[in-house]
């Protein structure tokens, strides 16, 4: 139950409820119950554990809220009586998710982002087009930037904002984003000017692959439609050959940027020792349509890799097995972690960072910088929330652990840490 | 990457850009490493990790800021148990942001906590130096020397005293009273003449922390002083049935008396001169009426003019509290019941508390303030019978909250919310089945909510504790 809580207040709210209840009852994997609150009308708390997934009358913005935790609970400790029939305000939300499962059962897998038709070479080649003309646009802005000086340039967000909002009309929604972020970069780097012109030259050298993207070979013309921002249909990545093997799940988190959640799931390939990163998108609530295998397991399964010269992205296809507890992880160096992140950047230059395994590593705090250092002195600089890297700290207690983190060539972001046979996530 | 960037021609803008990328990729791709120093390894806590679920739960109950979390971390720390390594970083986040359980926390956390709290500044503050070395204080600031002072009183009170005395005649005022006080821990003889010392201080603030550490200490020569008055100003008169204690207060104290802080203490009920008997019976030894009258159940049944008797044993409850003196606590507590002085309750054996409130009619009231006090100073968990007494108390009064009437807004559960986060904690685990019944019996549907509440709050802090076993 914890790990379905929001927080750990909401799970003490829920446990509270005891006692609220009334008409609580459950059919299979389907619980639903009435809530006494503190007005007239009981809230209607609906969860299906398949998922699992929740329903609730209450305002509440947390989700699961805690009327949902709380018939967890009762249902938990065994006060939740089985029935025949879900009662009435139960009865159409479960139908409908019925049905839902169904037809998903039908289809082998949902996509999150990629219409189901078969594509049309004519709207792509439109769509093609209209990303070719937005991007010349781009270049005349980027080359004005250059050419009137970076001091002379507005910094503004609405500036940025307005560059940006061109590009997804063209259709190169990674091109817009990175706009938008620049304008955070400027007013909190102090010497954003250097930032900025990097920036730039990454967006012109993109525009440029863009020009020659049917010279390109397969592999790099993927990578740049992927900075641009073309869609990738899940049909096509789940058509491509897939690489099996023993998958070790390394990290998983959510993050959460204006109702979108996004939810990231780290693997790395015990015998191949290549990398895979799931991503899933949910709207509105961290309700995700296709479950993760749990940080610490090893998964045989069949990955397939979304195109591109350096692949990282990936969706799990069919399972060999169940999930295995892993408790030894293969060693990675420092030299290695530097080593691949130099490859998969020769591959492909737009590449922001790259995952990477460093073995036996202490993480330091030195005059407010944090450091992972190994046992001849080399350390890699470490950043990201202060939270995890103090949580990072108190687990290593000065003695060695295994960190596993995303490296951009400036700095590590610990994602996980291994350490007495386990994964904790950071 | 010299031959590319040499092959760069045309637009000096586009010139630009494409060598800041390749510069870009250059300096990116071919990023290194650095040296840096590694902390000292922390020392090593020979306690058991907590079970995972109770960590989990441990966080859950501070989040909620659980009512249960003292008697959890009474247990958990009796069992030995540390927090697991991963959960320091957060129980320190914790102890900082609340005072509440500060001190449980930075034991849970033990060394591992104090490891990581002395590299964190925000932390650091919250780990004492437990350090016998007197640099400390020597050189420490003023809250640091407080802090030294009072953990050697508990490890080494001679060593504590020895560098407060070396230190005495320079100390800065303002400083002195929290020094004086810092003596309660550890206290003995051998604290007399610095004590005495403070007692001529020309600070008021030290003079009364002097006062207030020396009533603490029976068996010195300021206790002596003090009996000596007592034994000026009460006499006894001895009758065949019942002796009598005659009180004859002083019209004014001599500058001796004044030294060892007896003042004049306005008090609109009271004469003052009473004040200056109350004063000094409250800092006089309790064994000066054994050797005037016997025990204190015999001076306590001593027939006293009744203006004089608030004002005795208010004197007597203060010598009690400050000689923790458990035999005149229990003695004050059978002479005055529910009106006992709150202060004595803790040092009032448990049979003793539950036996007056057996005593009690059908209608204990819960509520009754000195009751309340009596429930209150009960430790868990409290007998069946009491158990018992409290639910069908509440049930009476969810019943006639269910009759309704003009009344019925004093029955509702929110006027006994003290009483049923008390019962949370000190009911025994077979109070359950009784609130389960209660909570079918009831027709008031909000009392039947809070019997099943209090009743799953019990049955979660048994699984709390006993997954600490």
């Amino acid at each position: 139950m914890a790990s379905v809580a929001p927080d750990a207040a909401s799970l003490a709210a829920a446990r509270k409820l005891a006692g609220s209840w009334s008409h609580a009852g459950n059919r299979g994997l389907a619980l639903w119950g009435l809530c006494q609150g503190s007005g007239s009308k009981p809230y209607q708390a609906v969860v299906d554990l398949r998922g699992p997934a929740y329903k609730c009358s209450c305002p509440s913005r947390k989700f699961p809220c805690k009327h949902a935790l709380g018939l967890l609970v009762e249902w938990s400790e065994g006060r939740v009586p089985s029935a025949d029939e879900p009662a009435d305000f139960a009865a159409e939300w479960l139908l409908r998710r019925e049905e839902k499962a169904e037809t998903r059962g039908e289809r082998a897998e949902t996509g999150d982002e990629a219409p189901k038709r078969a594509p049309d070479p004519a709207t792509a080649q439109k769509r093609a087009d209209r990303v070719a003309s937005g991007l010349v646009e781009l270049d005349l802005w980027i080359t004005d930037q250059i050419r009137s000086g970076l001091a002379a340039m507005d910094t503004s967000w609405a500036g940025f904002d307005a560059v940006a909002a061109r590009m997804v009309d063209a259709q190169a929604p990674g091109v817009a984003g990175t706009l938008r972020a620049l304008a955070g970069t400027v007013a909190s780097t102090e010497n954003w000017p250097e930032t900025v012109l990097d920036e730039l030259a990454r967006l012109h050298l993109l525009v440029a692959a863009h020009q020659k993207l049917s010279e390109l070979p397969e592999d790099l013309a993927y990578s740049v439609k992927a900075h641009v921002g073309y869609p990738v249909s899940t049909e096509s990545v789940m058509e491509s050959i897939p690489v099996k093997e023993n998958w070790m799940i390394l990290g998983s988190g959510i993050t959460e940027e204006k109702r979108l959640f996004t939810r990231t799931v780290w693997m790395l390939g015990r015998n191949s020792k290549r990398w895979a990163m799931l991503l899933d998108f949910s709207h509105g609530s961290a309700n995700f349509a296709t479950e993760t295998p749990p940080v610490g397991f090893l998964l045989n399964a069949d990955v397939h890799f979304y195109p591109g010269a350096a692949a990282l992205r990936a969706r799990i296809g069919v399972t060999h097995g169940e999930p295995e507890p892993f408790t030894t992880m293969p060693f990675g160096s420092i030299d290695t972690a530097l080593q691949q992140f130099t490859d998969a950047l020769a591959a492909d230059p737009w590449l922001r960072s790259w995952p990477a395994v460093i073995s036996s590593v202490v993480p330091s705090f030195v005059d407010g910088s944090w450091f992972v250092v190994d046992e001849s002195g080399t350390a890699l600089r470490a950043e990201g929330d202060s939270d995890l890297l103090w949580k990072l700290l108190g687990i290593s207690g000065g003695y060695p652990v295994t960190v596993c983190g995303t490296w951009n060539a400036l700095a590590l972001t610990p994602i996980s840490v291994f350490t007495g046979g386990q994964v904790i996530v950071l | 990457m010299r031959g590319y960037a040499r092959e760069l021609d045309g637009d000096p803008a586009e010139m630009l850009l494409a060598g800041a990328a390749l510069e870009r990729a250059y300096r990116r791709g071919g990023a290194g490493s650095t040296t840096a120093a590694v902390p000292t390894p922390a020392p090593d806590d020979v306690r058991f990790t907590l079970p995972e679920s109770s960590s989990a739960h441990l966080l859950s109950m501070l989040a909620a800021k659980a009512t249960l979390l003292d008697e959890w971390f009474a247990v958990a720390l009796e069992h030995n148990y540390r927090a697991p390594d991963h959960l320091v970083a957060e129980l320190l986040s914790f102890a900082r942001a609340s005072e509440a359980h500060r001190e449980s926390i930075l034991q849970i956390v033990g060394e591992r906590g104090r490891w990581l709290a002395a590299q964190n500044l925000e932390w650091s503050k919250l780990v004492r130096t437990r350090d016998a070395n007197p640099d400390v204080w020597r050189h420490g600031s003023s809250s640091q020397r407080t802090q030294w002072l009072i953990d050697t009183r508990r490890t080494d009170p001679a060593l504590a005293l020895a560098e407060l005395r070396k230190s005495w005649g320079t100390e800065r005022g303002e400083q002195k009273a929290a020094f004086v006080a810092a003596l309660a821990n550890g206290l003995s003889a051998d604290d007399q003449p610095l004590l005495e010392e403070a007692l001529d201080d020309r600070r008021k603030d030290v003079r009364r922390a002097a006062v207030e550490v020396l009533g603490q200490l029976p068996e010195s020569e300021f206790g002596e002083r003090m009996a000596a008055r007592v034994r000026k100003w009460v006499r006894v008169e001895r009758k065949l049935v019942r002796s009598t204690l005659v009180i004859v207060p002083p019209e004014e104290v001599d500058s001796a008396a004044r030294r060892d802080g007896i003042e004049d203490r306005p008090n609109p009920h009271t004469d003052y001169r009473a004040e200056y008997v109350r004063q000094a019976i409250g800092s006089a030894p309790l064994s000066l009426w054994n050797n005037m009258i016997g025990g204190p159940g015999k001076v306590l049944g001593m027939s006293v003019d009744e203006s004089w008797e608030p004002i005795l044993h208010d004197a007597w409850s203060t010598a009690a509290v400050a000689q923790n003196n458990t035999e005149w606590a229990l003695e004050l507590f059978r002479m005055r019941g529910t009106a006992t002085d709150r202060r004595v309750l803790p040092l009032v054996p448990a049979k003793a508390l539950a036996d007056l409130l057996r005593s009690g009619n059908g209608d204990a009231n819960v509520l009754h303030p000195g009751r309340a006090a009596i429930y209150d100073a009960l430790r868990g968990p409290w007998p069946e019978d009491i158990t018992r007494a409290v639910v069908a108390q509440w049930e009476r009064v969810a019943a006639r909250r269910a009759d309704g009437g003009a009344k019925a807004g004093e029955f509702s559960r929110y006027k006994y919310v003290a009483s049923l986060r008390l019962a949370e904690t000190r009911f025994p685990y077979s109070a359950v089945t009784l609130l389960e019944r209660a909570a079918e019996r009831a027709r008031d549907p909000d009392w039947r909510q809070t019997f099943a509440r209090t009743a799953s709050a019990i049955t979660h802090r048994k699984t709390l504790l006993e997954e600490l076993k």
